[in-house]
């Protein structure tokens, strides 16, 4: 086997796994918002279920919640999940959304109580005072925590092999099982390390745009 | 209703009071914070309000402009109300939107400024207007930059508030407050944040607004402001008013000893 012939399966590979990585995104940052609001809400039975929903997704391994997100439909509905990829998707983002949930608290429970008084007294309804003053002030703050967990989804998606999707570290480790050679998981190790090479890059630029106050 | 300078003036063309508040009670957990406390501030008027710290000063203010809601009594603003007490003891605000309203009327200058730290300079003035209350972009460009003229900060306009010192940075909230053409500015403890140097710059800018009839009032410390700029002083302690009148009275020959014993610091 040639190297083309292996970076084949290796590209595909990795195109999976950014497909895992980017609706991770997508779909957890729009949660975790929702999760965050939920857990700090003073009503209680809305922040107790979140909260131990939280514990729940942080205090377990992601590979044993993949494993139950993919066969705990199958003793319920007597079917397992369709598509494998989907499971794996339902299991990143309930996870990530658990996590960025706190990070988001953490970055809005930073602001103080002096900048809504500031907006309320110059009439800011409850919206704006979000979407124009609290929001824009915790994105800031929150970029380097919110960088961390990127890098740790690029390498994360590794996991989703454990039910049977095929990504990238998965067709490495089927081709070093064919072929006897370590060359598919050194080429695995740099991609990896490639992309998390660009997330950082976009995580140092996003924080140098928003140099400018203090 | 039309608006002079800061003044407005009804149709019959009298000052009328811009707040009306009596028998104001307000408690945080078990302690009595406000005991029956009665206070107006007429148009065009400078009021300070002086006292302890801890005597509920601060407190009276966020009742005022609604960062803090009363137990009882019942506070006007331009003739609107904003919480009455029934005779029955409930207390009830005004609905939202007039609540709203009410709080259009009033703005409130805080110690430490409070900035919105990711807009620049004329931001932080135009933005309130702009979104709040709907005015076109360019007329409030130019209301913004008027009022920094008059404030001395035209060449701030696009720096950033890290950049400002703390005195132009109090500066800014007042313009910030002018913005929205209040019918009058709370001020708390304006000065308690800045340097004697800086204290004297925006005691400057009160002074100058006191001028202009702009209606004040004003929680401080600084006793010479008192003195020498509010037209009626009021003294508190304990969540009372404990005196109220004519600053030469109060710096004078007050009637009470509490206040006798509190200013005896400030003529040493």
């Amino acid at each position: 086997m040639d190297f083309s012939q292996m970076m084949r399966p290796m590209l595909q590979g990795t195109v999976l796994s950014l497909e895992i990585f980017f609706l991770t995104i997508l779909l957890a940052m729009p949660l975790g918002l929702f999760v965050a609001f939920g857990r700090m809400s003073k009503i209680k039975i809305i922040s107790v279920p979140i909260r131990f929903y939280q514990l729940l997704m942080r205090g377990t391994p992601l590979i044993l919640q993949l494993m139950f997100v993919f066969f705990v439909p199958y003793y319920i509905f007597g079917t397992p999940f369709k598509s494998r990829f989907t499971a794996a998707i339902v299991a990143f983002v309930l996870n990530y959304a658990a996590y960025f949930a706190e990070i988001y608290r953490g970055g809005i429970e930073s602001i103080g109580p002096g900048q809504y008084e500031a907006a309320k007294v110059l009439g800011y309804s409850k919206m704006q005072t979000y979407t124009r003053i609290i929001i824009p002030q915790v994105v800031k703050r929150i970029l380097p925590p919110m960088g961390n967990e990127f890098m740790t989804l690029v390498k994360d998606t590794a996991l989703a092999q454990t039910i049977g999707v095929v990504e990238l570290y998965r067709n490495a480790t089927n081709i070093t099982s064919r072929t006897s050679s370590i060359t598919p998981l050194i080429v695995a190790g740099i991609i990896y390390f490639v992309l998390n090479f660009i997330v950082e890059k976009f995580f140092l630029r996003a924080e140098k745009k928003l140099d400018y106050y203090q | 209703m039309q608006r002079k300078n800061w003044i407005i003036i009804n149709d019959a063309g009298e000052e009328m009071a811009v707040i009306e508040a009596k028998n104001i009670y307000k408690k945080y957990g078990d302690v009595q914070v406000l005991t029956d406390v009665s206070v107006d501030v007429n148009e065009g008027e400078v009021v300070a309000v002086i006292g302890p710290s801890g005597s509920g000063k601060s407190t009276l203010l966020r009742c005022l402009n609604q960062l803090t809601q009363i137990d009882s009594g019942s506070i006007e603003v331009c003739g609107e109300k904003m919480v009455h007490t029934e005779e029955n003891g409930v207390c009830k605000y005004a609905d939202k939107a007039k609540l709203h309203q009410i709080q259009l009327k009033t703005g409130l200058v805080f110690q430490n400024f409070q900035l919105f730290p990711h807009f620049s300079v004329l931001k932080n003035i135009m933005d309130a207007p702009v979104q709040v209350l709907k005015m076109p972009e360019e007329q409030v460009r130019e209301k913004a930059m008027e009022i920094l003229e008059k404030l001395d900060l035209a060449d701030k306009k696009d720096v950033y508030p890290f950049q400002l010192s703390g005195g132009q940075a109090q500066r800014v909230s007042i313009a910030r407050a002018l913005a929205l053409s209040p019918a009058m500015l709370f001020f708390d403890e304006p000065t308690s944040a800045l340097d004697p140097e800086l204290t004297v710059e925006i005691l400057r800018v009160m002074k100058d607004l006191a001028k202009d009839k702009m209606t004040m009032m004003v929680v401080t410390h600084e006793m010479a402001f008192a003195q020498s700029v509010a037209d009626r002083v009021i003294f508190m302690d304990k969540g009372v008013v404990v005196e109220e009148g004519k600053p030469e009275k109060i710096f004078t020959s007050p009637d009470s000893d509490r206040v006798k014993q509190f200013l005896q610091y400030f003529s040493e």
